[in-house]
């Protein structure tokens, strides 16, 4: 595989290196960069902006063979160019910009090239102003390389919906092409509709979420689906991933990367939300708060370069992304810090450690897993678990907005971590997970509305837990409750109201026992009346329901 | 009203996905939102709020002052729920 410039140089005069709308040849872009590359002599520095693929890239050559720099700005507005340090420079744009219709070069004008061009990149900064970031040609080539061996055997003709001013639109729509001689799209598709015509299963697509999260309601992409969808720039949402895969009929190859690192790691969404593979020239790693770290040779230097994303490694080298490394999470709409949460509790005479999450299985409310010290331990057994988490919400409120402070808690006698000492935080929502409310049992007989059926009460069940902390006794409420849930499931039947008439517990159930009850619809009032009888004939518990 | 009480604790500990707490735990003349207590939030008041407009059907006006005072605790809840049923 060819570099870049040595791919333009040298390739045939009548070879369609850009497609769509119209044809342009590596001959018509040598004779562009020839009449472009005396302009580009002098000081001043040199930005380019163009909607064409083509002028881009025979500006690209022209700095090569003038030997200048070239800075890409993310659009051309004034005050914009003046920040970025456009002010005084030559502008290359579609105004001063225009494609030669000779077929080829001049014998002897492109002599002298240089290897490699330096690339200045714009990004917005985490404060909002544009960054700069200087990378070089040869290190996007090492990334197009690492690409072809990873996907090359399933690329084809490039069609985008992405701008080529950024580097992953270069990337994806210059330089991998050209290098491998795989015809690209001269200009890059605003909608969906300027595409119908010119997709189809060869094609490669080089998209991104704003157009993959926008799928068009009307047009067939289905009949015309691209062999291989790109997207990049900012995750895809599974959601919004698997309407891709149905629509498309394979999954969107989603991938991680950024200006300063290029692609880290690539993923396909096929039936959720999916781990992320670093590419096999990528070493991830991670810092000490849990950030991703990533070693790629497309960069200088041998320090990692921190992402900015906290992940969770996995096994097999894969890693799952867990959100910003800042910790900052949105509940119920209002950013919050974790770190800052953490920091409160821990000041808390009663606590030794704490570690602070969301739990996305209910409405990502905040949760807090505690390790506590000898006078939190002393309060827990005072006061009981619920009581005991409602007192420290309370003594959070002199630091904490109530939005900050946990509602869920777990009282753990040492806060789980990996075997680096890591905390997980797949570890700490497990311990969230809902525990099973309805215990085991078989239906016994079903006559009409009536089935009864044999319970086990293991002595995990929730019900156990909690209530009666020295003697544990199966709550009389929790026998109702089970009551209903398990008319649900047997008899399909859900009672009118919550309103309990004639019941009576008569007799304390134990942990471990199997228990016989007895379930009867009455439809038409919407009432459920059950009966609890345990082993030993005595009844438990019995009344009637709605 | 011990029942209706009853009905609305559980109703709260349905909502809320409060755990390790039964209905005996909570007292009825408890201050629910305070920092004493259970100390519930403006986002608990609404989900409580909508617990009871479904369960019994009542209208609640966001801008009544007086809403705030039927929140306080169970008891006045149940009052409140009794006055409007």
């Amino acid at each position: 595989m060819s570099g870049f410039l040595s791919a333009l140089l040298t390739a045939p005069a009548d070879r369609q290196v850009f497609t769509a709308p119209a044809p342009v040849t590596a001959g018509q872009i040598r004779a562009t960069a020839a009449a472009l590359a005396p302009r580009l002599a002098g000081q001043a520095p040199l930005f380019v902006y163009t909607a064409s693929a083509a002028l881009f890239t025979a500006a690209l050559l022209a700095a090569a063979i003038a030997r200048r720099p070239l800075a890409l700005p993310a659009h051309t507005q004034d005050a914009y160019l003046a920040e970025v340090g456009g002010a005084g420079a030559v502008l290359l744009d579609d105004a001063t910009l225009s494609l030669s219709a000779e077929c080829d070069a001049p014998a002897g004008r492109l002599t002298g090239a240089a290897d490699d061009i330096d690339l200045t990149f714009f990004t917005s900064g985490s404060t909002g102003a544009p960054k700069r970031i200087e990378r070089r040609l040869s290190q996007l080539e090492t990334e197009s390389r690492a690409l072809e061996a990873t996907f090359g055997d399933q690329t084809g003709p490039v069609q985008a919906t992405v701008s080529h001013q950024h580097i992953y639109g270069l990337i994806y729509r210059i330089v991998w092409p050209v290098m491998t001689g795989r015809p690209s799209a001269d200009m890059a598709a605003e909608y969906w509709e300027q595409l119908d015509g010119r997709l189809g299963p060869d094609v490669t697509l080089i998209s991104s979420p704003a157009h993959l999260t926008r799928l068009p309601p009307v047009m067939d992409l289905s009949s015309q689906a691209p062999g291989l969808v790109f997207s990049s720039g900012q995750l895809l949402p599974t959601p919004a991933a698997l309407a891709c895969a149905a629509v498309f009929g394979r999954p969107v190859t989603e991938v991680l990367g950024s200006t300063e690192t290029g692609g880290v790691a690539w993923r396909r969404q096929a039936l959720g939300d999916e781990p992320w593979t670093p590419f096999s020239v990528v070493r991830v790693g991670q810092d000490e708060a849990g950030g991703l770290t990533v070693a790629t040779p497309y960069l200088d230097g041998e320090d990692p370069f921190p992402m900015g994303d906290r992940v969770e490694p996995l096994a097999d080298g894969r890693f799952r992304l867990l959100g910003r490394a800042d910790r900052m999470e949105k509940i119920d709409g209002k950013r919050v810090s974790l770190t800052r949460v953490e920091e409160a509790l821990t000041a808390l005479p009663q606590i030794a450690e704490a570690a602070a999450l969301t739990l996305p299985d209910r409405q990502g409310a905040l949760a807090a897993v505690v390790e506590l010290t000898a006078e939190g331990v002393a309060a827990l057994e005072e006061k009981g678990a619920f009581r005991f988490g409602r007192l420290l919400r309370a003594a959070l409120a002199d630091r904490l907005e109530p939005i900050e402070r946990p509602k869920h808690w777990r009282f753990v006698p040492r806060m789980p971590v990996d075997a680096q000492g890591k905390r997980r935080i797949s570890d700490l929502r497990a311990r969230f997970a809902d525990t099973p409310r309805v215990p085991p049992y078989e239906v016994v007989s079903r006559e009409g509305d009536t089935a009864r059926m044999k319970v086990s009460l293991p002595p995990d069940l929730i019900y156990f837990q909690g209530h009666f902390p020295d003697e544990a006794i199966l709550p009389g409420i929790s026998q109702v409750h089970m009551a209903v849930l398990i008319g649900e499931q047997t008899l399909g039947f859900t009672p009118a109201s919550s309103e309990l008439n004639r019941v009576k517990f008569k007799d304390i159930v134990r942990p471990g026992e199997v228990l016989d009850l007895t379930l009867t619809a009455d439809r038409d009032r919407g009432r459920l009346t059950f009966q609890w009888l345990r082993a030993n004939g005595n009844e438990a518990s019995a009344g009637v329901i709605g | 009203m011990t029942e209706l009480e009853n009905e609305i604790k559980a109703m709260i500990i349905d909502v809320l996905n409060l755990e390790d707490v039964t209905p005996d735990d909570i007292d009825p003349q408890e201050d629910l939102f305070g920092d004493s207590g259970l100390s519930l939030d403006s986002i608990d008041a609404l989900e409580i709020g909508v617990g009871v407009q479904k369960k019994y059907g009542i209208k609640i006006n966001a801008e009544d002052k007086s809403t705030r005072a039927h929140f306080q605790s169970v008891r006045s809840l149940a009052e409140f729920v009794a006055a409007q049923r």
